[in-house]
């Protein structure tokens, strides 16, 4: 095999756009108002498409997404193709599937990580935010189950004004469950969460409260918490919380996330709308090189201009500015509604925000 | 033969001594200094392991010990040379060894005056081969070429050594001729100020002046002023005697006393136009010291001040032009000295180290630089006290600041796993058991955990346990 016309360390795979909940956070591109492509393709078609990606990019690693990927038929050929070819898998699943026959097919070493939500230690808020009853019982079910069969166990929490409240006790939850760690995300806007701001995005002292516990718990029991959307250092000093990771826009670089669809569509990533091309008809090079990906690359918001952390920040998060706002060179709607608390990065920490 | 035996000698001495440095370094100890310190013969023993994993190139050729033997020099050279190479061969390379000596004594602030000496002597034997013409006719044209270069080197460092050694420290505020140097300004300034002074004290004044003023030669010869700085101090020393002159003495009667007056704008200018290329070389050069140059630039700064004086310039006639021309050649010299001076005692600070600490650290491989979020929040704070003390004003300290911030955030970047969306976290989960349990049992009392669900989770910690066996 010749050496990839343009590495790629991973890509995220949405083998469904089906799904059996209704979060009101959800982000999907297709629920986006926007004429977005809805389909799959034959099993056969779907591994040689995955198959060319992995050719033109040489990644080792594929997050399968959706959707609810345990939702479509063949994902356990889909899994065994790409462990075959020796990538490396991660799922993220609602777990409302992962029972214990899927959790016996999927193991041992077949998925390297697992994520799953764990929206609140609440019931009736993790349901209300899954949008289907009973969806607490089954993913603690099913974080318990994996971590019976020694699997890896990411639990994500999206922080919004419905569970904040209880997260010091959901994290907690996920520590006893055996979480091997938390992905601690602010609710970012796409999809249909779109239409849900008012009703769920938290404010910044909110998110600062929620990241000193998460720190002080991180401490405690020496547990890893990665906010793994941005948080932009005008509003977060993240110096402050040292025990926690924290994530910038990767687009256009070796780390980046393109997303496929079930179609074959590429994308910059998976919160973004943008299609790039389709992966069956031309080139991944072709399609991170074109003029499209280089202007999601260069944007960056007119607010952010002349700021010391422009360039590493970029920010925020460029797809939920171009689905809430049109383009990805508009302010995250995040910093966008919070541009009066927002200050420069030095200033910041001076003032202990 | 005998060299031969001396070479192997060497040889096994070197390498007993890399085993004794190898464990060291795995004991976490110091073992540049271990070859400073205790009986002659560890020193020694842990020198020949330092200088043969330095020919080895295991480590920088300048971390060889300070006082390591005289023989280790030599016995390198055999062990490089051979024992057929040529007097003057061996001598090139023992020169090679003992500069490096010399220079890891001439860094040390606190040096020892013996090792400085050892080291000299070391140089100079080796000097005395090579600057024998019947020995290095023996060597090739590059090698005449390169010996020619030692000697130049060597009799420069020499010459800084020699100098250095009466002294005996690196430090200019711990010298002994920078107290003469204090000890005079203390005593003539307050008289030059003055203008009064009796025959005595000015006795006293031309005792501490010359003085001074050989102190801040022999300052200047060591390395630890610049030449210009010493130029500079000497030239403040003469004004600070023609000011303790100004005005007869006060204890002897005159009737007539001509203390040669001049319109401060032409003394002004005189003491401009005499400064300038030591000012020149002060703002060109690499280092400066701030305690010589406070002693000099206020006289400076007042000149400039005088000349800026349209009055004062009035009275220098057909001399104006020239004294513009001053004014304005020496005022950016000026700006840029106490740019230096100010970068340079920014540097000193305990707090600018943390800062560079954390530069440094930055540098490091993930795996090797385990407390970078605390050198962070200590650089962080070392700003914050830099911008306090007034080293730094706020708009350099939102800039070091912004720096240090990006420096951190590029971390995430540079790791192996991808950006936003990817979970980044700093290490592995190290929950407890028992930890699991307690908040399981406090979970369960709350009912937040259903009894089925509190099972599974008891099961899996069960089975942990019987993992971990």
């Amino acid at each position: 095999m010749s050496s990839p016309a343009r590495r790629q360390d991973s890509f995220v795979f949405e083998v469904t756009q089906r799904c059996n909940h209704d979060c009101p956070h959800c982000y999907n591109a297709w629920k986006n108002p926007v004429d977005y492509p809805r389909g799959a393709l034959p099993t056969a078609e779907t591994l040689a498409m995955l198959d060319k990606l992995l050719d033109e990019t040489g990644a080792s690693l594929v997050s399968l997404s959706g959707g609810e990927p345990l939702l479509r038929e063949d994902i356990y050929e889909i899994v065994d193709h790409l462990n075959a070819r020796g990538v490396t898998v991660n799922l993220i699943t609602n777990g409302s599937l992962l029972d214990e026959a899927a959790v016996a097919r999927l193991t041992p070493g077949k998925v390297s990580v697992f994520e799953l939500p764990l929206l609140s230690v609440d019931r009736a808020i993790h349901d209300e935010m899954s949008g289907s009853p009973g969806a607490f019982d089954r993913v603690t079910t099913a974080v318990a189950d994996l971590k019976l069969a020694d699997q890896r166990v990411v639990c994500v929490f999206v922080a919004t004004k419905l569970n904040l409240a209880t997260w010091r006790d959901t994290a907690e939850l996920a520590i006893a469950l055996g979480a091997d760690g938390i992905m601690l995300n602010r609710f970012n806007p796409g999809g249909t969460g779109r239409e849900n701001v008012a009703r769920l995005q938290a404010t910044p002292a909110a998110l600062r409260g929620m990241l000193d516990d998460a720190q002080e718990l991180s401490e405690r029991y020496e547990f890893p918490i990665s906010c793994s959307i941005a948080m932009p250092p005008c509003l977060f000093d993240h110096a402050r919380w040292d025990r926690l990771g924290f994530g910038f826009c990767a687009a256009g670089t070796e780390r980046a996330y393109y997303t496929l669809d079930p179609l074959g569509n590429v994308r910059p990533c998976n919160h973004s709308t943008l299609i790039l091309g389709n992966i069956r008809e031309r080139s991944f090079a072709e399609l991170a090189e074109s003029a499209a990906m280089r202007d999601f690359m260069a944007a960056r918001p007119e607010f952010c201009r002349g700021c010391a952390l422009e360039d590493t920040c970029l920010g925020g998060c460029k797809a939920a500015a171009e689905v809430c706002c049109g383009s990805p060179w508009a302010a995250d709607p995040f910093l966008r509604a919070f541009a009066a608390l927002a200050r420069p990065p030095a200033a910041q920490a001076r003032q202990g925000a | 033969m005998v060299q031969r035996v001396i070479g192997v000698w060497m040889i096994v001495v070197g390498l007993v001594g890399v085993v004794a440095v190898i464990v060291l370094v795995a004991m976490r100890l110091d073992a540049r200094g271990a070859a400073q310190r205790g009986p002659w013969w560890k020193r020694r023993l842990i020198a020949a392991g330092l200088a043969t994993l330095a020919a080895l190139g295991a480590v920088p050729r300048n971390a060889t010990a300070a006082d390591g033997p005289t023989e280790v020099a030599a016995g390198q050279a055999d062990a490089e040379t051979g024992e057929d190479a040529t007097e003057a061969v061996k001598a090139i390379f023992a020169l090679k060894a003992a500069l490096e000596r010399l220079d890891t004594t001439l860094q040390q602030t606190d040096f020892q005056r013996e090792a400085l000496q050892g080291a000299m002597a070391q140089c100079r034997a080796q000097l005395a081969v090579l600057s024998d013409a019947d020995k290095t006719a023996t060597l090739t044209d590059e090698g005449r070429a390169e010996a020619k270069r030692l000697v130049a080197g060597a009799t420069d460092k020499l010459a800084t050594a020699e100098a250095l050694l009466p002294i005996g420290t690196n430090d200019l505020l711990k010298a002994p001729q920078w107290a003469t140097i204090t000890a005079a300004w203390e005593y003539c300034q307050p008289l030059a100020d003055s203008g009064k002074s009796t025959n005595a004290e000015r006795k006293k004044v031309n005792e501490h002046i010359a003085a001074a003023k050989k102190a801040a030669k022999a300052l200047a010869a060591a390395g630890l002023l610049t030449g210009a700085e010493a130029g500079l101090l000497s030239a403040e020393l003469d004004r600070i005697k023609t000011a303790v002159y100004r005005n007869p003495p006060t204890d002897t009667p005159v009737m007539c006393y001509d203390s040669g007056y001049l319109p401060p704008a032409r003394r002004s200018t005189q003491r401009l136009a005499k400064r300038l290329p030591l000012l020149k070389a002060v703002a060109e050069a690499e280092r400066v010291n701030p305690e010589a140059l406070a002693k000099v630039l206020a006289t400076v700064e007042k000149d400039l001040a005088t000349l800026a004086d349209e009055q004062q310039v009035e009275a220098l006639g057909e001399g104006k032009s020239k004294a513009a021309e001053l004014r304005e050649a020496v005022a950016p010299l000026v700006e840029q000295i106490k740019a230096k001076v100010a970068r340079t005692r920014l540097e000193r600070t305990e707090a600018w180290g943390k800062v560079e600490a954390f530069r440094e650290a930055c540098k490091a491989h993930e795996a090797e630089r385990p407390d970078l979020a605390g050198r962070f929040a200590e650089a962080r704070k070392a700003l914050d006290e830099l911008l306090e003390a007034g080293l730094i004003d706020e708009a350099r300290h939102a800039e070091l600041q912004a720096e240090i911030q990006k420096a951190v955030l590029q971390r995430t970047i540079e790791r192996d796993t991808p950006m936003c969306y990817k979970p980044m976290f700093r290490g592995d989960s190290r929950v407890t058991p028992e930890q699991r349990r307690e908040i399981l049992d406090r979970l369960e009392r709350d009912g937040r955990v259903e009894p089925a669900l509190a099972r599974r989770i008891a099961a899996d910690l069960e089975g942990g346990a019987e993992r971990a066996l």
